[in-house]
């Protein structure tokens, strides 16, 4: 059961729920709850009981190294984040944690990411580089790094399918079916999925060609091929195992393809 | 001149999972993910710390896959070396028990 987390000083947040999980987000900066009230504004459930709760201490702007890569450990039950432009803590057994950035949208972005793939992985869900949507009731995911694609699947989607995110997409295991929830965690096209959630029937690995085209692939290759697209950012050798099982296991239930696409509509032609 | 016996075993600071002919590996150390085909998935699976590798590739590759016994072994030593390289196969000249301590060979 979940209660009402209070925090000393601190109003009650905001709280934000992504995948089924809602986490409070508290500050007592205003200009920081605006941009939280903007960048999560489909998210946002009032009055929903939070899991757990973030408390988020506006700092001063300071020179950081933008290149820098997040870093995520474990100490002492306690996991702690930081990357050159925020630090922070998160102990699941108190339900609370600490976040140290300035007035922006994307460190409390990353925090979350980052939290959200440490909630996921010991229930066999992940988020994956992909994007998504639903068509005829069923999600569809599309995964790739970098430009292989997954905001031009995102945009050319047609009138009848939901997009749920155009850069990571949210996979959970619930009672032994997987399912693809929206995400705000936006790409290129800079705008939140909806916030909807859907059985999959496909992942489809991207691969820009002059043709559209679904191939099988053998489930070994699709296996390496998701681990290299499942963000995760703590090495802990124990979350390392619950990733590799959480792709195996995605893999033995759900059918992943390669899709060579020509980037116009015509490709979704062969989704759904 | 006889060439020292290998005896491989692999490492516990990885995940592993054979699925069909092939076999996906990850690292928990780095997570580096390796992909071995049928060959090497044999080699693979008969790394138990107390076959040398030589009897692997006879009875494993040589008898199982179209390949001479010279090409079969310069092979399975690149692969073992590579594998090694990573930390996910522990290779020693003398037999590898479990509860044995290991003193490390030299990859090829």
């Amino acid at each position: 059961m979940s209660l009402p987390i209070e925090i000393p000083g601190v109003s009650a947040g905001l709280v934000i729920e992504i995948g089924g999980f809602p986490i409070e987000v508290q500050t007592t900066d205003p200009e920081f709850e605006r941009i939280l009230n903007w960048r999560y504004g489909g998210y946002i459930r009032p009055g929903r009981a939070p899991e757990f709760a973030l408390r988020v201490h506006v700092a001063n702007p300071e020179p950081i190294d933008p290149d820098a890569d997040a870093e995520v450990w474990l100490d002492d039950r306690e996991w702690k984040m930081t990357r050159g432009d925020f630090s922070a803590s998160w102990s699941p057994a108190e339900r609370r944690g600490e976040v140290r950035q300035t007035a922006n949208p994307y460190s409390i972005d990353s925090v979350l990411r980052i939290v959200h793939t440490l909630k996921l992985a010991p229930e066999g869900g992940f988020l994956l580089h992909a994007s998504s949507a639903v068509r005829n009731g069923k999600a569809f995911l599309f995964s790739g790094l970098s430009e292989a694609g997954k905001t031009t699947m995102a945009r050319l989607a047609p009138p009848d399918a939901t997009v749920l995110t155009d850069e990571a997409s949210y996979v959970r295991k619930v009672d032994a079916q997987y399912f693809a929830y929206g995400t705000p965690f936006a790409g290129e096209m800079g705008e939140p999925g909806k916030n909807i959630s859907a059985p999959i029937a496909a992942v489809y690995l991207l691969n820009k060609a002059q043709e559209n085209r679904i191939d099988q692939i053998e489930p070994a290759v699709a296996v390496q091929r998701l681990l290299r697209n499942i963000l995760f950012f703590a090495h802990q050798s124990d979350l390392v195992r619950q990733v590799f099982e959480a792709a195996c296991a995605f893999v033995a239930a759900v059918p992943v393809y390669q899709l060579s696409f020509f980037p116009d509509q015509r490709v979704w032609e062969l989704i759904g | 001149m006889a060439t020292a016996e290998m005896y491989l075993t692999q490492s516990a600071d990885i995940a592993a999972r054979t699925l069909g002919e092939d076999t996906v590996i990850m690292s928990t150390l780095d997570s580096t993910v390796f992909m071995l085909n049928s060959v090497g998935t044999a080699i693979w699976n008969a790394a138990d710390g107390a076959t040398p590798l030589s009897q692997i590739v006879h009875e494993r590759v040589c008898a199982e896959f179209e390949v001479s016994g010279e090409q079969a072994m310069a092979d399975a030593k690149e692969f073992v070396g590579e594998l090694a390289q990573h930390g996910i196969l522990l290779v020693s000249d003398s037999p590898l028990s479990p509860d044995a301590p290991f003193s490390p060979k030299e990859a090829p």
